[in-house]
C-alpha cells in the first residue's frame, strides 16, 4: 500500500510542470516548493525527482541550463517552454476531470 | 519515439552526478541555516535523498534499451564460450548447414514449381484441353478434335496446338552443325502465351496452313548463340533438317515454354484430316469472365457434337474438359514434391537431434558455470536465454551457410539430371533465389534453433545450486532426466532417419520418373527382374516403345485399361511403401533372359494412403 504522501504515478510530472509557470527553477527548489505548497502532504521521492526531470526534457517540454542559485552554487535551472505550458494546461485539465469523476463517485459535492 | 534519449549516456550521467551533488549541497545549506551542524546537515541531506546510484541506475535504464542492451551482452558472451569449443561449434554448426541446406534445395525446387505462377500473361485463364472419361483426363489432341474446340469462340479467346519437341532436329549449313529442339505450333500459339517479339514476326494463318511454306521462329537463347544476335538473320533461310527454313522472327528472353524450346515451326494441319490418333497437346486462353465450370459445361456439348460428326471416334461415357495450365503442367509432381519436402524435414529433424544431443553433453560440462551464475543471481529466465541465445547463433550460422550450400547444391543436382520435374527451366535455370527462399531458409533456421535449444536449455537450467557447487567437477555427470531425454532423441532419430530413408525412395530417379508426369513415363529398370506371367490378364495395347513417347503418351489410346491387373509389387512394395500400378509389358516387346519388362507405374503414395482405391482406379 502506497503511503498518503507518495505523488500518484505520473503525476509528478504534472506537479513539476506547475511549479515552473512561476520562473525558472533548479531541482532541489522544485522538491521544497512541492512539499511546502502542500503544506508538507506531499513527499517528492527524491530518486524519482531527476529522471522525471530529464524525462521532461527529453519530451521538449522543458529547458535545461547550469546556472548559480540564490546561495551562490552551480545548479542546474529548468525552464517551462511553450510545448510544456500546453502541456501542463491539459494535464490540470485532466486531473480536474478525474477527481471530478472519483468526487461523484465518492458522493462528495463537488464545487 | 526520442532517440535523443539514448544518446550521450556517459555525458549524462556525469551530469546528473554533478546535479545529486548540487541538490545535496542545496540541502545540506537549509539544514544548517535551521542550525544544524554541519556534519548533521550533511547527514540528514544524504538520508532524505537517498541511494545516489539507485537514482542514476534508474536514469541509466531509462536511457538503454534493456532488451537489445542484454541481447548484445549474451551474444558477446555467447561468442566467447563457443570459440572455446571450436571442434563442437564447427561440427554443431555443420550438421545444421545440412539439415537446412537441404531443406533449402528441395524447398527451391517446391517454390519454382508449385508456388510460383506461370510466366505467361495473366496465367490464371490459361487452361490445357483434356479428353475426359470414366479412367481419368489426359492430355491429347487429334485434327477433329482440334477443329472442334477451335469453333467454341464463346468460352475461348484463342486455341492453339503445340507438342513437345520431337528426337530433335539438326541445324547444318554453318560450320558446326547442332541439334536443337524444335516444337510444332499452330498459328495462335504466340498470341495466346504472349510472348514478345523482339524481331520479325510470328506465323501468319497462312503459313500454318498445308504447303504454307517452310518458315521458322527462333528462340532468343538460339538467335544469340549461334547468330550472335544479329536482327538480319530474319529473312534469311536456315537449313534445317537439310531443308531451307525462312526465319521469320525471334521471340524475347523469358519467354520459358514447359518444354524447352530452340524453335519453332508451323503445324501446317490438314483440318480436314480424320486421323484420331493423339499426337499433340491443346491449350486455350478463356474469355474474360469465363469461369472452368462454364468451359467444362460447354466441353460436355461440344463432345456431343463430336460424337455426332465422328460417330466410332469416342466411348459415349468419353468427353472434353479443361483444367488450368499450372495445375495441368505441375500434375503429379506436387505430391511427390511433398514427399520429399516431408522426407528432408525429416532430416532437418535429425539434424536437431544430433545438436540437441551435443548440447545436452555440452550443459552436463557446464554445469558448474551455469550453477556459478544463477548463485551469483541469474534467474531462470536469463539462463535460457543465454542458451538458447547460443542456439539461435548456432542455427543462423548454420542456416546461413546451408542457405548457400542448398543453392549451389540444387543448382548443380538440376544441371546433372532435372528429373523430369516440369518448369525448372534449362538445366534449373528458372530456380532462382528469391525472398519466399530467404523467408523460409530464416524461418526454419530459427524453428532449428528453438527446437534444438529448447530442451537442453530448459534441462539445464533445473539445477539444484548446492549439489552442483559441492559436487567435485570429477563427479559431476549427466543426471537421470537429461539422461532419459538423450535416450528419447536418439530413438526418435532412429525411426526418423527409417522413415526418411523409406520416403527417399519415391524421389528415386528411376520411379520418380514414372510418377513425375503424364507422357513422362519411362520403363523402369529397377523392376526388370519382376516375373510378369502369373499376374493378371495384360493390355493389348500400350503404345509405343520406350524411346517412343515423344508424340504420343504411352497410355494414349488405351481402351483396355481395366485390364490392367492393380496389384502392389512385393518388391517395391516392401522396400519403398508405393504402391505400384502393374500395366504390363509392351506388345512385342522382346524378353530379357526369358523374363519380359514391365511397364510401372507409381500411384502416388499420398493419394494411395488416403484412399487405396486409387491405385486401381488411376489412368496415367
Amino acid at each position: 500500500m502506497p503511503a498518503a504522501g507518495d505523488i500518484l504515478q505520473g503525476t509528478l510530472d504534472m506537479l513539476i510542470l506547475r511549479t515552473l509557470v512561476t520562473g525558472p527553477a533548479h531541482g532541489h527548489t522544485i522538491a521544497q516548493v512541492i512539499e511546502h505548497t502542500s503544506e508538507n502532504t506531499l513527499d517528492v521521492e527524491q530518486g524519482s525527482l531527476y529522471p522525471a526531470l530529464h524525462r521532461l526534457e527529453d519530451r521538449g517540454l522543458l529547458s535545461a541550463e547550469w546556472g548559480l542559485s540564490d546561495n551562490n552554487r552551480k545548479a542546474k535551472f529548468y525552464r517551462l517552454t511553450a510545448k510544456g505550458r500546453r502541456e501542463l494546461a491539459a494535464a490540470t485539465g485532466r486531473w480536474r476531470q478525474m477527481t471530478r469523476a472519483i468526487g461523484l463517485i465518492l458522493g462528495e459535492s463537488t464545487e | 519515439m526520442n532517440l535523443g534519449r539514448f544518446t550521450k549516456r556517459e555525458k549524462k550521467d556525469a551530469d546528473l552526478v554533478e546535479e545529486i551533488d548540487s541538490h545535496l549541497a542545496h540541502e545540506q545549506d537549509a539544514n544548517a541555516a535551521r542550525g544544524l551542524s554541519s556534519e548533521e546537515a550533511r547527514r540528514q541531506a544524504r538520508m532524505k535523498f537517498g541511494n545516489p546510484t539507485v537514482a542514476r541506475e534508474k536514469e541509466w535504464r531509462y536511457r538503454s534499451l534493456p532488451w537489445i542492451e542484454d541481447f548484445w551482452r549474451d551474444l558477446r558472451f555467447v561468442f566467447r564460450s563457443l570459440a572455446k569449443t571450436p571442434g563442437f561449434t564447427v561440427i554443431a554448426i555443420l550438421v545444421i548447414a545440412v539439415g537446412v541446406g537441404v531443406n533449402t534445395a528441395v524447398f527451391s525446387v517446391v517454390n519454382t514449381v508449385l508456388l510460383k505462377p506461370l510466366t505467361y500473361p495473366d496465367p490464371q485463364s490459361l487452361v490445357e484441353l483434356l479428353n475426359t472419361g470414366p479412367q481419368g483426363a489426359f492430355p491429347g489432341a487429334n485434327v477433329p478434335k482440334f477443329n472442334v474446340w477451335h469453333e467454341q469462340t464463346g468460352i475461348f479467346q484463342q486455341v492453339a496446338g503445340y507438342d513437345w519437341g520431337g528426337a530433335g532436329l539438326n541445324l547444318t549449313g554453318g560450320d558446326n552443325p547442332q541439334q536443337v529442339q524444335g516444337v510444332h505450333v499452330t498459328a495462335d500459339y504466340f498470341a495466346m502465351f504472349g510472348a514478345p517479339v523482339v524481331a520479325g514476326r510470328t506465323f501468319t494463318a497462312a503459313e500454318d496452313s498445308p504447303n504454307g511454306g517452310r518458315v521458322v521462329v527462333l528462340s532468343y537463347s538460339l538467335w544469340k548463340s549461334r547468330y550472335g544476335g544479329n536482327p538480319d538473320v530474319v529473312g534469311r533461310p536456315i537449313q534445317i533438317d537439310g531443308q531451307p527454313y525462312l526465319v521469320v522472327g525471334v521471340i524475347g528472353p523469358g519467354f520459358v515454354t514447359d518444354t524447352e524450346s530452340d524453335l519453332w515451326l508451323p503445324f501446317q494441319f490438314d483440318l480436314t484430316s480424320r486421323d484420331m490418333a493423339h499426337y499433340f497437346t491443346v491449350a486455350a486462353r478463356l474469355k474474360p469472365g469465363v469461369t472452368l465450370e462454364q468451359a467444362n459445361a460447354q466441353l460436355k456439348l461440344a463432345a456431343d457434337q463430336f460424337r455426332g460428326t465422328y460417330a466410332d471416334a469416342m466411348e459415349p461415357r468419353d468427353g472434353f474438359g479443361v483444367v488450368s495450365l499450372q495445375e495441368s503442367i505441375v500434375g503429379d509432381t506436387r505430391s511427390s514434391l511433398l514427399v520429399l519436402l516431408g522426407a528432408v524435414a525429416l532430416v532437418l529433424m535429425i539434424a536437431c537431434a544430433n545438436v540437441a544431443n551435443l548440447l545436452l553433453a555440452r550443459a552436463s560440462a557446464r554445469k558448474r558455470e551455469l550453477a556459478t551464475r544463477a548463485a551469483l543471481g541469474a534467474g531462470r529466465g536469463q539462463i535460457i536465454r543465454q542458451l538458447l541465445t547460443e542456439s539461435l547463433l548456432l542455427s543462423l550460422t548454420g542456416g546461413l551457410l546451408g542457405l548457400a550450400l542448398g543453392f549451389v547444391g540444387v543448382r548443380l543436382l538440376l544441371r546433372i539430371s532435372p528429373g523430369g520435374i516440369p518448369r525448372l527451366g534449362a538445366h534449373g535455370s528458372a530456380v532462382t533465389l528469391d525472398l519466399n527462399i530467404l523467408l523460409f531458409t530464416l524461418g526454419i533456421s530459427i524453428l532449428t534453433g528453438i527446437l534444438f535449444g529448447l530442451v537442453p536449455a530448459i534441462s539445464a537450467s533445473r539445477t539444484n545450486l548446492a549439489a552442483t557447487l559441492n559436487e567435485s567437477s570429477s563427479r559431476a555427470g549427466i543426471g537421470f532426466r537429461s539422461g532419459k531425454l538423450r535416450s528419447v532423441l536418439v530413438v526418435s532419430e532412429m525411426r526418423a532417419g527409417a522413415c526418411a530413408g523409406d520416403w527417399s525412395g519415391v524421389a528415386d530417379p528411376n520411379v520418380f520418373e514414372v510418377a513425375g508426369g503424364r507422357s513422362r513415363l519411362r520403363y523402369a529398370p529397377r523392376f526388370d527382374d519382376v516375373d510378369v506371367d502369373q499376374r493378371g490378364p495384360l493390355s493389348e495395347d500400350n503404345g509405343r516403345g520406350p524411346g517412343d513417347s515423344g508424340r504420343n503418351g504411352p497410355f494414349e489410346g488405351r481402351a483396355g485399361s481395366e485390364q490392367c491387373g492393380g496389384v502392389v509389387l512385393p518388391a517395391v512394395a516392401g522396400r519403398f511403401w508405393c504402391a505400384v500400378r502393374y500395366c504390363g509389358p509392351a506388345e512385342g516387346e522382346p524378353s530379357v533372359d526369358g523374363r519380359r519388362r514391365l511397364f510401372v507405374c507409381v500411384v502416388d503414395l499420398l493419394r494411395y494412403l488416403q484412399d487405396p482405391a486409387c491405385a486401381r482406379a488411376t489412368v496415367y
